[in-house]
């Protein structure tokens, strides 16, 4: 034991040592956590895989406003370079309280829409004041 | 001191909205506003984050006690009896005898913080690089022996967060390690803390609250606050002993890494309710089971603060953002940390009183005000966090990119765990102890001619031996009832 820790934590080899480690600890706790997925399906007669009635996402999830907001955040960070923060955070702001406001059959309220853009220009532009303006921090 | 005590005004304020807004937590709002510390120097920032802090674990007192929904989960009993009291006309005596508790549980957990927090540091100065590293295993042990009663989850969403702090290079010998070649520039220092941490607790959030549809505060009708029966201090005769058993209760399940607010609330409830001379009216609207559930919560802030200060573990999820904020001033938290910051130290205890203090003025007065948040809707205020998230995780390095992107790979990451049911605090918890971790390993085993037997030779080192083997030996004991916190509804 004592000769192959040596080995292992040779300067050249050091940084591999715990990640090795590390990594078979991981295996074993997910060997054990299967196994005891796999003991307790047997005690209690139901099957180790089971799809039928499995739902990843909460039944009758809001498909709109989840993947909608993925799919925003992905845009808004594609923009930040090119519009930079303060226009693209208007943009995206608004849209995010568009899609978070949206009701079901009911597309757009114009008083919604209308507050939406408020909280986006005020809300952009006053953390872009508060950050980068008083407290000199670098945005995008 | 004018501009800490505004700071300790703004982030107990806001720390109350965060509370009161079901779906957000305290430790959302010290990730959040984590970035606005860039711009003061330690001691203002630690104001604005306790002051956070403090306010966070006390709103969630508010929604609890009138719509029967706990703000956060530390308030999962303060419902128990607050909602009860309110259905009977009692919400204003309900809510003043909640705010009264938690400024107790908040003084009592800070006496045993200042109290405890200096022996425990001066005793681990002598900590060697052995110790140091038996500390964090059994802080990993901690986690998982309460990790929901599921052990075997908690332990490896830790281990898996020692991994993810292993990504980059080994300042031991410049070689790096699970990195690909693209992201070599980006990854030679790892990932970063605070995108981390933002995206764990604030974006995966986000994505779970969309996935509801952002339903969860959509009240139709307004919130009333009646005083049929006025609060006086009265109501707090006979219950001093109850403060202080649930207080206390509250500060130890802080001290103890990894438990959350929801455990100290449940066990300070269920003590309460077994010394109780009257049990059967617990959950009928009783106030000793609203004042413990408060105290006890309120107790975790001064709890959470002990291993963290005194030995650079952090108690919660909450004081693990915390580190955050120390690590962007460059101060190490640890053994040495007292003695080499007295005034911080002090600063903190300061801190703490003076925003217990503003918790109390701020909600007591105004109740029937501040019991309007919970009509805040959270669809309005999510996007306008991302904002600040965005910020935060861009500022982290002064501007780089990728770790807005990071931001958003730990807002999946953390959305994904809480579907699978792996914790997210023990994997932060992990990630902030891991580099550690590695390096007392390393020193401890090169000290020691590569003899593994170091580990067990020193007689500190067989003390925290006993005490990961009797944490061990209980989450067996746990997890073969079948996890008797989850048993009792304990969700976080």
């Amino acid at each position: 034991m004592q000769k192959m820790l040596r080995e292992w934590l040779k300067i050249r080899n050091m940084h591999l040592f715990f990640p090795y480690l590390i990594g078979a600890i991981c295996l074993i706790l997910l060997a054990i956590i299967i196994i005891q997925r796999a003991l307790k399906c047997r005690k209690d007669g139901t099957p180790f895989i089971n799809f039928k009635g499995y739902h990843f996402f909460k039944e009758g999830y809001d498909k709109v406003k989840l993947w909608g907001s993925v799919i925003l955040f992905v845009l808004y960070v594609v923009c930040l370079p090119i519009l930079h923060f303060a226009w693209a955070s208007v943009v995206f702001i608004f849209l995010f309280n568009v899609l978070f406001e949206m009701k079901p059959g009911k597309l757009f309220e114009v008083k919604s829409v209308l507050i939406s853009a408020v909280i986006a220009f005020a809300g952009s532009w006053g953390v872009w004041y508060l950050f980068y303006q008083i407290f000199n921090i670098t945005l995008p | 001191m004018l501009l800490n005590i505004g700071l300790a005004f703004l982030g107990t304020a806001v720390g109350i909205i965060f509370g009161a807004i079901p779906g957000m937590t305290a430790t959302m709002a010290v990730a959040v506003f984590l970035p606005m510390t860039y711009a003061f120097s330690l001691v203002p920032a630690l104001y604005l984050l306790l002051g956070l802090y403090v306010g966070g674990i006390s709103g969630g007192l508010i929604p609890a006690i009138l719509i029967n929904v706990p703000g956060t989960p530390s308030s999962v009993c303060t419902g128990f009896d607050g909602y009860p009291m309110a259905r009977r006309g009692e919400s204003e005596r309900a809510l003043k005898i909640g705010i009264t508790a938690s400024f107790f549980g908040g003084m009592i957990s800070l006496i045993v913080l200042a109290f405890l927090t200096p022996p425990l540091a001066k005793m681990a100065i002598k900590f060697s690089a052995i110790e140091k590293f038996l500390i964090i295993l059994f802080a990993m042990t901690v986690i998982a022996a309460l990790s929901k009663g599921s052990m075997t989850k908690g332990v490896f969403a830790g281990f898996l967060g020692v991994l993810l702090s292993l990504v980059g290079e080994l300042s031991m010998n410049n070689r790096m390690r699970m990195v690909p070649d693209f992201l070599k520039n980006e990854l030679r220092s790892g990932f970063q803390l605070l995108p981390l941490l933002i995206g764990l607790f604030a974006i995966a959030q986000m994505f779970q609250e969309a996935e509801k549809g952002m339903q969860s505060n959509n009240l139709e009708e307004g919130v009333t606050v009646e005083g049929a029966q006025k609060f006086s201090f009265a109501d707090f005769k006979g219950q001093w002993v109850n403060v202080l058993r649930s207080s206390l209760l509250g500060t130890f399940m802080g001290i103890l890494p990894g438990v959350g607010g929801s455990a100290a609330s449940l066990i300070a409830y269920s003590q309460t309710k077994s010394f109780s001379k009257h049990p059967e009216m617990m959950g009928k609207g009783a106030p000793e089971g609203l004042i413990a559930s408060e105290s006890s919560n309120n107790g975790l802030t001064g709890g959470a603060l002990v291993p963290l200060l005194s030995l650079g573990i952090p108690g919660d999820a909450t004081t693990a953002v915390l580190i955050g904020a120390f690590l962007l001033q460059g101060i190490q938290v640890g053994p040495l940390f007292i003695g080499q910051h007295e005034d911080i130290w002090n600063q903190i205890l300061l801190a703490l009183v003076v925003c217990n203090v503003l918790m109390f003025i701020i909600m007591f007065f105004p109740i029937k005000l501040i019991s309007q948040v919970v009509k805040v809707r959270s669809a309005r205020m999510y996007p306008v966090i991302l904002l600040m998230c965005i910020v935060g995780a861009y500022a982290t390095r002064s501007g780089v990119m990728f770790d807005v992107w990071c931001l958003l790979f730990f807002g999946i990451v953390g959305f994904v765990m809480n579907k699978i049911g792996l914790p997210t605090a023990p994997f932060l918890i992990g990630f902030i102890l891991g580099g550690d971790l590695e390096k007392y390993f390393i020193e401890a085993v090169k000290g020691s001619n590569y003899d593994l037997m170091v580990f067990f030779q020193r007689p500190i080192a067989l003390v925290i031996w006993a005490l990961i083997a009797i944490f061990l030996g209980y989450s067996i004991y746990d997890n073969m009832k079948g996890g008797a916190l989850e048993k009792m509804g304990v969700k976080d």
